[in-house]
């Protein structure tokens, strides 16, 4: 048994060889000079296990085989005093079965091509040492995973040899899926030979296509949270290649390959991060839930709005000027409970991206940043779930095969019981208040055939809440979206999706039946987006589409409740508008180090009638006086048109192999924009449309950039410098209103701004301990200067915007302090962000008046704060059928008072006071408890 | 690069992290501080504080400057200006410098539907103009009504009575409204004082007050802490309905005998219902999370030499509507008498034969101590002055009863 550990230590080198291994062990390792064992046995219509069986016994040697390429064989010979070698000589004559035979008396039994003896010799190479001897307590191998182990070492035949084209080169597709439940796994990167720059990425349904030059090719494939996998290749003509690859298991001991180049330096995009369920679930958060908006505010050059806020402030843009997508439909309104959290069920999401830099030019729309959230496809070939209780929520998720590897559907729910919590509290003020939400997400994905799938997504979620029982709050956000994924030929590909996407609020009041009301906001958007891929020769990648969206907003109804209420009717006129874009983009590799990106979008947009149109004197304030009609144009009239083209380019130099320097140059146009004049967006905030007065925003932005990878990848460094320049922000006037206000162009104005900044990571990718360190610089600034529009504001100079932080650091890291406990800290710190304090203060009629000056001239204190979680994993034996794991988390574990705002009020004796509130100012603990099944 | 260099790396060998663990901790909690707001400068703008009515054809207006934040002094009178109420292609008035900031002018005759401003020069020659503005008419208050809160406490008493207003306004197109009101309340000294020390014709004697409710019983009269602004704007009708004004706490004692407001209601213009719209918004409505940021408000005067400097304030000329209303604490059911015995006071007896003089600083007598035998008096009971005086007893009002209150 002693030789059994020793060789069992060698299997923790690397759980793809691990199976392969395994078979050393099952075997008594006798060492014996079969080439003079004499073989005497007759087989008529032998099996091949009964041959086997027979030779084993007799030549003391041990066969490796796929029982599925032998099933059919059968065996007619007769052996007398042959050697060994000569028998197999034999039955390889006769069947297909090619041996490979190894010193130690194994067999490996393959078809067609034999096994190389010979590993790569890298293979070994990146050995990481075995720190554990034991064995693993939950893997247990089975025959059939332990052949497809062996794959990885075995060289496959691509195509055949009857069908050889001249062509020098030829092109392998294919699929990259999960082992566990055949998701594709997008965005993985599939490379030949150790070189990463010629690797290509596979697309949303896991697919891939690579021309290599004939002949024989180690395959090796990198994806986030999967383990590497690779495969020995002999390329003989165009052909087929899927590949399945393993989650990362975490709670075992790792065993990592770290000689490859990242993805990070390889990719043409920058400012761009990555991020699976896995990293987001094991940062510590507010009450416990994981949130996937949380944990994006920690990258550089991503902050908050505010502690209650889920907007993202991104480079200085404003939280509307960010497209958040889930399954490719916008969502406007994702957070929950007044903005504490996000409102995306961390256990339906698969991935996240965000794009802050060069933005690809498939999106378009808003000016700061796309947020891509993926959902999960179920799992297709057995019934699985996930059910968590945290201090707010409970939530559960259910992934059920439909029709096994063709249909699944995913349903996932998240609601609250705060409602039952406050009751608890003996305040009346409490006990009158409620606050209830849910989310839910339901996806039925089809593989129509290999080449199509057809995805059917429904998300929908929905807040409530009222401080006193008279008025209350309500919002809704939903969207329903089909996707096609094509594969139209080997190297072209199809994603078409269509959805429609709303978003509306309500405030109820009954305290006065005279004037009791509802007050309602909503917006409608359907849009219909087509993108291909094409592959063009070994190194151009083409991307084109066209995306259309139909947008329509009812900014305000205000109406009566009951007979009694004399509220009057008011209702904002509805906003009708189209987008339309069109884009095509070149990834061209020129040399193996140099690659450029060069897109073009060119969007369209059409304010639409039926609507009134207040029009005024030109070159004047929008004033009533200068007002000197109004315009009515009919339905789908079109009353303004904006266009204009967005490039979108980017390069990438490979300065060394661990090592590149990129640049991008990016113009956004945005057609949509969130009137907030608060410090966080409120859930009550309206959208509006560019009209006739007020004019799309416009960005662009410069951005270079330095990456570095050390240790071999365990390291990511990574440091960006941008400008951005923004023509046309959407900024308001003093005291303007923004709700209910016919004539909301006065108080509306188009403001002018810029930011700079440079973001610094490091990032820690493998190890016990992994996370990141980013540090941001960064400025955002306002001016709004136009005299003739009577808006100056700070006498027409350059002022600190409302998101202005110059420094940000964040920390994120986890430590694994055995297998199954680990251990996250989360630390932030940031400057306060401007705020306007009073100047000076005077008395009204015996009541203190406070005077505001110049905006934003100060600062509300620097914000800091820290949070730990301890992360405990239940058994992961296999056999056990629910598999529990524990979350403790203490959010802001220093209890420091972070100043949310500072404000003046006079009290009740008209005395004034200046106040500043923190939310959050203690350390809030939450036990969650999960299980997944 | 394997493992064990990593771990050199952050210094995580096996024990060890926890220590790392703590120190970071620890760092961490030594980072709360408290605030204190940055001290700003004093501009020493001019403030224009006032308005005329033309029911009662007075002009009253103060002028003062800023001060700085959480300054505890009055404000610096703004004095030797000249003040002119201007009606448009009418009438000047000059007001009558009152001293102290104070400028005042009687007998106006003033007209509803006039436009009217002031213009104000000041003493450094500096001049400034608010805009001209018309005036409405305000509605009359048609109800003032008070309403018992919902939740009751254990013994069936209310907390709190609201007080709200219904007024009807079908003749104007105005719809805008400022609404204020001056309240007065009686109250009672924890202790009664029915004597007192006489030292008239140098001769010191104690004797019987003629009222002996004359310490006891005080008013107290307050004016509204808060803008009050209403518009009809999503309304069908020109009807302000049980708008809320006031809220009283029992537990304030302004209920405990009689209560009494006089609410004014004035119609306004769109620019003076935004300026106090925006005032509000600054200064009152602040401390939620999703507040609006704050703005630079400064009312409709103008320095017409120098437009960068303001004059802060709002003028306009307006009616004035007003109705009192009045409760006894009978008038209000389910309304508790707080008790106002205090801990702090009570009566100690002194003895005749000592010098009154001496014993009564910063006392008050409160009634003879008398022989329960005998029948005569054998000293006095005495207690602090802010015990028996209302005048000097919490909300410090008068001792003279307006004759509104019952």
């Amino acid at each position: 048994m002693n030789n059994f550990k020793t060789k069992f230590v060698v299997l923790k080198e690397a759980l793809k060889i691990l199976i392969f291994f395994l078979f050393f062990l099952n075997t008594t390792n006798v060492y014996s000079q079969y080439e003079n064992t004499k073989i005497n046995a007759i087989f008529s219509n032998a099996t091949f296990i009964e041959f086997v069986n027979e030779i084993e016994k007799q030549a003391n040697c041990f066969f490796y085989y796929d029982k599925t390429q032998t099933d059919s064989l059968k065996i007619n010979a007769t052996f007398n005093n042959n050697t060994l070698n000569e028998v197999l000589e034999y039955i390889t004559k006769t069947t297909k079965l090619k041996f490979s035979k190894d010193e130690k008396n194994s067999i490996y039994v393959t078809k067609n091509t034999a096994l190389e003896m010979q590993l790569p010799i890298r293979y070994f190479e990146p050995t990481v040492e075995i720190e554990d001897k034991s064995i693993p307590e939950y893997y247990t191998p089975t025959k059939q995973s332990s052949i497809k182990s062996a794959l990885e070492n075995r060289p496959i035949d691509i195509g055949s040899k009857t069908n050889v084209s001249k062509s020098k080169t030829a092109k392998i597709t294919g699929y990259i899926k999960d082992e566990k439940n055949n998701e594709p796994i997008i965005g993985a990167l599939v490379f030949a030979d150790n070189t990463p720059t010629n690797g290509v990425s596979t697309d949303v349904n896991g697919f891939f296509t690579i021309i290599l030059p004939k002949g024989k090719h180690e395959i090796a494939v990198k994806s986030i949270g999967m383990k590497n996998a690779k495969r020995q290749i002999i390329l003989l003509s165009d052909g087929k290649l899927n590949i399945e690859m393993k989650e990362e298991v975490v709670s075992i001991n790792e065993v990592v390959i770290t000689d490859k180049r990242a993805s990070n330096i390889e990719r043409m995009q920058m400012g761009m991060e990555k991020m699976d369920m896995k990293s987001i679930k094991q940062v510590p958060t507010v009450f416990g839930e994981s949130d996937i908006v949380r944990v994006v505010m920690a990258l550089p050059g991503v902050q908050t709005a505010g502690e209650s806020s889920t907007g993202l402030i991104v480079r200085g843009g404003s939280a509307d000027q960010n497209l958040i997508l889930f399954n490719e439909s916008p969502i406007y309104n994702p957070s929950h409970l007044f903005g504490f959290f996000s409102s995306f069920n961390p256990d339906v999401v698969k991935d996240v991206e965000l794009f802050k830099s060069s933005i690809p030019a498939e999106y378009g729309g808003r000016l700061s940043s796309v947020l891509k959230i993926n959902g999960k496809d179920a799992d297709m070939k057995k019934f699985q779930g996930n059910a968590g209780l945290g201090l707010l929520t409970a939530k559960l998720t259910l992934e059920i095969p439909i029709k096994k590897e063709k249909t699944s559907l995913l349903i996932g729910g998240r609601s609250t019981y705060t409602d039952f919590l406050l009751k608890q509290v003996p305040l009346k003020v409490f006990q009158n208040s409620s606050a209830s939400f849910f989310d839910f997400n339901a996806q039925i994905t089809h593989r129509i055939n290999t080449k199509n799938t057809l995805r059917l997504s429904a998300y929908n979620s929905s807040d409530k809440f009222s401080f006193s029982l008279d008025t209350q709050f309500r919002y809704v956000n939903q969207s329903y979206v089909v996707r096609l994924n094509s594969i139209l030929k080997n190297n072209f590909t199809s994603e078409f999706s269509s959805g429609l996407s709303r978003t509306n609020f309500e405030v109820v009041s009954n305290l006065n039946p005279i004037n009791a009301y509802n007050l309602s906001s909503s917006i409608l958007q359907s849009n219909t987006k087509v993108d291909f891929k094409l592959g063009l020769g070994h190194s151009h990648k083409l991307d084109f589409g066209a995306a259309v969206a139909y947008y329509a907003i009812k900014p305000g109804d205000f109406a009566p409740i009951g007979d009694a209420s004399i509220a009057k009717n008011t209702s904002i006129e509805p906003e009708k508008a189209l987008e339309s874009a069109f884009y095509l983009a070149d990834n061209y590799d020129i040399t193996p180090r140099f690659s450029i990106y060069a897109g073009l979008r060119f969007s369209i947009y059409n304010y639409l009638g039926s609507k009134n149109v207040n029009k005024y004197k030109e070159n004047m304030p929008l004033t009533e006086e200068n007002m000197i009609g109004v315009d009515t144009y009919k339905s789908g009239q079109f009353i303004k048109t904006y266009a204009g083209l967005e490039p979108r380019i980017a390069l990438k130099y490979s300065l060394t192999e661990n090592t590149s320097l990129k640049a991008s140059y990016n113009r956004n146009r945005q057609y949509i924009s969130q009137l907030s004049n608060a410090t966080a967006i409120a859930p009550t905030d309206i959208w509006k449309l560019s009209d006739y007065h007020i004019r799309p925003q416009i960005a662009d932005q410069i951005s270079i950039g330095l990456y570095k990878n050390l240790k071999q990848n365990m390291f990511e460094i990574s440091t960006e410098i941008y400008y951005k320049n923004i023509i046309d922000a959407v900024d308001y006037i003093d005291g303007a209103r923004l709700l209910l206000n016919k004539t909301i162009e006065r108080d509306v104005i188009n403001a002018h701004g810029k930011a700079y900044g440079a973001e610094f990571m490091i990032k820690k990718t493998q190890g016990k301990l992994n996370g990141w360190v980013s540090y941001t610089f960064s400025r955002s600034l306002v001016q709004i200067n136009n005299p003739t529009q009577n808006n100056v504001v700070n006498n027409g100079e350059y002022f600190a915007g409302n998101f202005d932080k110059p420094h940000s650091l964040n920390f994120i890291g986890n430590y694994k302090i055995t297998k199954r406990l680990s251990f996250s800290l989360n630390v932030v710190y940031s400057t306060g962000r401007p705020i306007t304090l009073p100047n000076a203060q005077y008395k009204i009629d015996g009541i203190d008046r406070i005077f505001y000056s110049d905006r934003n001239q100060y600062r509300i204190p620097d914000y800091f704060r820290s949070d730990i979680a301890f992360n405990l994993d239940g058994n992961h034996s296999l056999k056990q059928k629910l598999h529990f794991s524990w979350t403790l988390s203490v959010y802001n574990v220093t209890g420091r008072q972070n100043v949310y705002s500072i404000f003046f009020k006079s009290d009740s004796n008209g005395e004034l006071k200046g106040y500043q509130m923190s939310i959050f100012g203690i350390p809030i603990p939450t036990l969650t408890v999960n299980c997944r099944f | 690069m394997n493992l064990k260099n990593v771990k050199n790396l952050f210094f995580l060998k096996s024990n060890k992290y926890w220590k790392y663990i703590y120190i970071l901790i620890v760092f961490a909690l030594s980072c709360v501080e408290q605030y204190t707001p940055p001290t700003l400068s004093n501009k020493g703008l001019l403030v224009v504080n006032g308005t005329a009515y033309v029911e009662t054809g007075t002009c009253a207006i103060q002028l003062t400057r800023t001060q700085t934040i959480n300054s505890k002094e009055n404000p610096t009178p703004e004095l030797n200006a000249d003040v002119v109420l201007e009606e448009e292609f009418g009438n000047n008035f000059k007001l009558n410098d009152n001293k102290n900031g104070n400028y005042v002018a009687t007998n106006l005759s003033l007209s509803y539907g006039k436009k009217y401003r002031l213009k104000i020069k000041l003493e450094n020659g500096k001049n400034y103009v608010s805009t001209f503005l018309a005036t409405y008419k305000s509605p009359p208050i048609k109800n003032i009504n008070f309403e018992p809160s919902e939740e009751k406490n254990v013994i069936g008493n209310v907390d709190y009575w609201d007080i709200n207003i219904d007024a009807d306004d079908p003749e104007t197109r105005n719809k805008y409204y400022a609404i204020d009101y001056i309240e007065t309340w009686e109250y009672r000294s924890p202790l009664k004082s029915t004597i007192y020390l006489d030292n008239r014709f140098g001769l010191t004697q104690i004797l019987y007050r003629d009222d002996p409710d004359e310490l006891h019983k005080c008013w107290k009269t307050d004016s509204s802490k808060s803008i009050l602004i209403y518009n009809t704007l999503n309304l069908n009708e020109n009807k302000i309905s049980e708008f809320k004004i006031n809220k009283i706490n029992v537990s304030t004692k302004k209920l405990n005998n009689a209560y009494s407001s006089l609410v004014r209601l004035t119609t306004i213009s769109q620019e003076e219902y935004r300026y106090l719209e925006n005032l509000k918004k600054n200064s009152e409505l602040t401390g939620s999370i999703f507040d609006s940021q704050p703005s630079k408000v400064i009312g409709n005067f103008l320095n017409l030499e120098d437009k960068k400097d303001n004059a802060l304030g709002f003028f306009a000329v307006h009616s004035l509507s007003q109705k009192r209303t009045t409760k006894k604490n009978t008038d209000l059911p389910n309304t508790e008498v707080i008790s106002i015995q205090s801990e702090d006071c009570f009566p100690t007896s002194i003895d005749d034969n000592q010098g009154i003089d001496a014993i009564l600083q910063g006392y008050i007598l409160l009634s003879f101590k008398i022989d329960p035998f005998t029948g005569k008096i054998i000293g006095y009971y005495r207690a602090q002055q802010d015990c028996a005086d209302c005048r000097l007893v919490l909300p410090k009002g008068t001792n003279i009863k307006p004759d509104y209150m019952p």
